[in-house]
């Protein structure tokens, strides 16, 4: 298997476990709702689950989203560029991105090992939440993240015009209007 | 070498808007100047490079990790997901005909019932994307077998998508509500009577035009009873109204928070979808594209906190009040500035970056005189009207895309559109001079 369809491979997973888990937050939240309304039995510590999962959601969908270049730009000059052009601006923006994520992952590294060392956790004595994983994810997409950009930027060099990112559906940017 | 704090300021941003423009995508556009500018400020001024490195990274670091830990921000994945469902479930189609055949003989009906479609689907979902590709798929070939003007009927659907980020449940609202640090059940509240009064202005204009243009639309009789309904389109309508009920009957009735009512909807929506015929794997297939959509845009506002806080710590409040200070600006001028920035920006950018742009430096300056609800609606329409205009309207490219006719040109949408977004600007106006429009049903249903 190539590193392309390997890398796609483990971020469409991680992309599923997502999936799963935004189904099983809306399943609670619904539950919760139910029994608190209909048979005035809430289910406590639904908000801070709730609130403790939303980043981790995000985080399992963003490697697949950038891998699928479903990132979102303005594409008023893009647009009109050859495919050169595109492919520059392509590398640019991706070799930010590898910036940004390898300076996510650096400065989130020392609280995620003080987590590990003090079992980090959230909560108000009903339930309590084991933070540690959460930041613990945040530093490894972050570095899926990195990896990611470089496999990007090495697409657009070698083979611009199969990448070329207008010809991305336009529906993936469906949700930012 | 000497910094000063408002020089790093705008050199960043101007950085930044320039990164944007030529195509860097935004969310790292964002990131890598909040990391860089907090490099520069807490390192440069005083030539400590290290230690600003130092802050630089920490300070991404946390927002990476704190800023979208708390319940509110599930309502976007939440709201996504629920849109996915029923757009998947082709319960527009059956809404289309359905209003259709209840509309009777009135001029204009097809484009009527396009926009009072829109207005139904715009309750439910809240994305207007999504609308106008399906309404492109059902509405417009209706339109064009019954003779309708091919210019009058593509602006028809692309103008009436609009309602999508104004008639709530809107992404727009939650994100405003997000930046601004507003209730988004409130501003759910408010964005429905001026909603529905776009809605009224748009098929006004229809019925009008086709009253005085008949050749634009001709009349079309007997076209709804040519087929009686099925029951498929009778039990997407019950489904449909169910969900808007649930929703918007939830959060206006105090039984649920958005969040809930994301997660109640999405529920809704699943057995709606389980209704119309839906298969497991399409309802996967769903949850999985909505993370595909969604995930962008929990990105954006995560990187656009990290901008945010750049911009605070560089004095970016400070800076916008002793500009406006200094010019002696009057609200009038304000407010001009304020709508030029953002019809300007809607040509180039999506709504939700013009958001995160702008909200935090206009809502601070026009608070004092515009109440901060109304000027949530204002704005969301200002923003709005630029998925009309060219050469970025965003609304335009996806009718463009998603109708079958592939002789129908870019400009011919573009210019059908115009007195939708003509009419949106007015109800902006008004919005502007009666604030009340949309702060009235908050303050009644808050109290």
């Amino acid at each position: 298997m190539s590193i392309d369809a390997a890398v796609e491979k483990f971020a469409a997973f991680l992309n599923v476990l997502s999936a799963i888990w935004l189904s099983a937050i809306a399943t609670l939240i619904l539950c919760d709702v139910v029994g608190r309304e209909v048979f005035l039995s809430p289910i406590y510590g639904t908000n801070e689950i709730v609130s403790n999962s939303v980043l981790s959601i995000l985080m399992l969908q963003l490697p697949l989203s950038i891998l699928t270049r479903g990132s979102l730009r303005t594409t008023i000059l893009y647009g009109i560029l050859k495919i050169r052009g595109k492919a520059v601006i392509d590398i640019i923006s991706y070799a930010s991105s590898g910036l940004l994520f390898l300076a996510i992952a650096v400065g989130s590294w020392p609280n995620m090992l003080e987590a590990w060392d003090i079992g980090e956790a959230e909560g108000s004595g009903i339930i309590t939440i084991p933070v540690y994983p959460i930041r613990t994810l945040v530093v490894v997409v972050s570095a899926v993240g990195v990896m990611i950009a470089l496999l990007l930027i090495w697409q657009s060099l070698t083979n611009p015009e199969k990448y070329d990112e207008s010809l991305v559906s336009r529906d993936e940017a469906e949700g930012a209007n | 070498m000497e910094f000063d704090q408002t020089s790093i300021l705008l050199i960043m941003f101007g950085l930044m808007l320039i990164g944007i423009l030529v195509g860097i995508h935004i969310g790292f556009a964002f990131g890598l100047t909040a990391f860089f500018g907090n490099v520069i400020l807490f390192g440069g001024m005083d030539g400590d490079w290290e230690g600003g490195l130092d802050i630089a990274l920490s300070g991404v670091g946390s927002v990476a990790y704190e800023y979208l830990r708390s319940e509110v921000f599930a309502t976007i994945p939440l709201f996504m997901l629920l849109g996915d469902f029923v757009n998947k479930s082709g319960a527009a189609r059956d809404l289309y005909n359905l209003i259709n055949h209840g509309l009777k003989a009135i001029p204009g009906r097809l484009a009527v019932a396009t926009v009072a479609g829109n207005a139904v689907f715009a309750a439910v979902t809240g994305v207007s994307i999504a609308a106008a590709a399906a309404f492109s798929r059902i509405a417009y070939p209706e339109m064009r077998h019954h003779g309708y003007n091919r210019t009058f009927a593509l602006g028809s659907v692309a103008g009436s998508a609009c309602l999508g980020m104004i008639i709530p449940p809107s992404v727009l609202l939650i994100v405003w509500g997000i930046i601004a640090e507003k209730s988004i059940a409130q501003l759910f509240i408010a964005g429905a009577i001026p909603g529905l009064i776009l809605a009224f202005f748009f098929m006004v204009y229809i019925g009008v035009s086709a009253t005085l243009k008949p050749e634009l639309a001709p009349f079309v009789k007997d076209v709804a009873e040519e087929k009686p309904l099925t029951k498929a389109e009778v039990a997407s309508g019950f489904g449909i109204g169910a969900l808007i009920l649930l929703v918007l009957g939830g959060i206006w009735g105090g039984l649920f928070t958005p969040t809930e009512a994301g997660g109640v909807g999405a529920a809704g929506a699943v057995i709606l979808g389980l209704l119309k015929g839906m298969r497991f794997r399409q309802l996967c297939a769903a949850v999985v594209d909505s993370g595909k959509t969604g995930a962008p845009i929990m990105f954006l506002l995560l990187t656009a906190n990290m901008y945010a806080k750049f911009m605070e710590a560089a004095g970016m409040s400070e800076m916008i009040r002793d500009t406006f200070a200094s010019h002696e600006l009057s609200h009038l001028m304000i407010m001009l500035v304020v709508i030029g920035i953002w019809l300007v920006l809607g040509m180039i950018l999506d709504s939700i970056s013009i958001i995160l742009i702008t909200v935090p430096i206009f809502a601070p300056i026009t608070e004092a005189f515009f109440d901060p609800i109304a000027f949530a609606i204002f704005g969301i329409l200002a923003i709005e009207a630029g998925l009309l205009t060219p050469p970025f309207g965003l609304l335009v490219y996806t009718v463009k895309g998603s109708v079958a006719d592939k002789s129908v040109r870019l400009a011919e949408i573009f210019k059908g559109s115009v007195p939708y977004w003509i009419l949106m600007l007015i109800l902006m106006l008004i919005i502007w001079a009666f604030p009340g429009i949309a702060t009235w049903l908050p303050s009644q249903m808050l109290s």
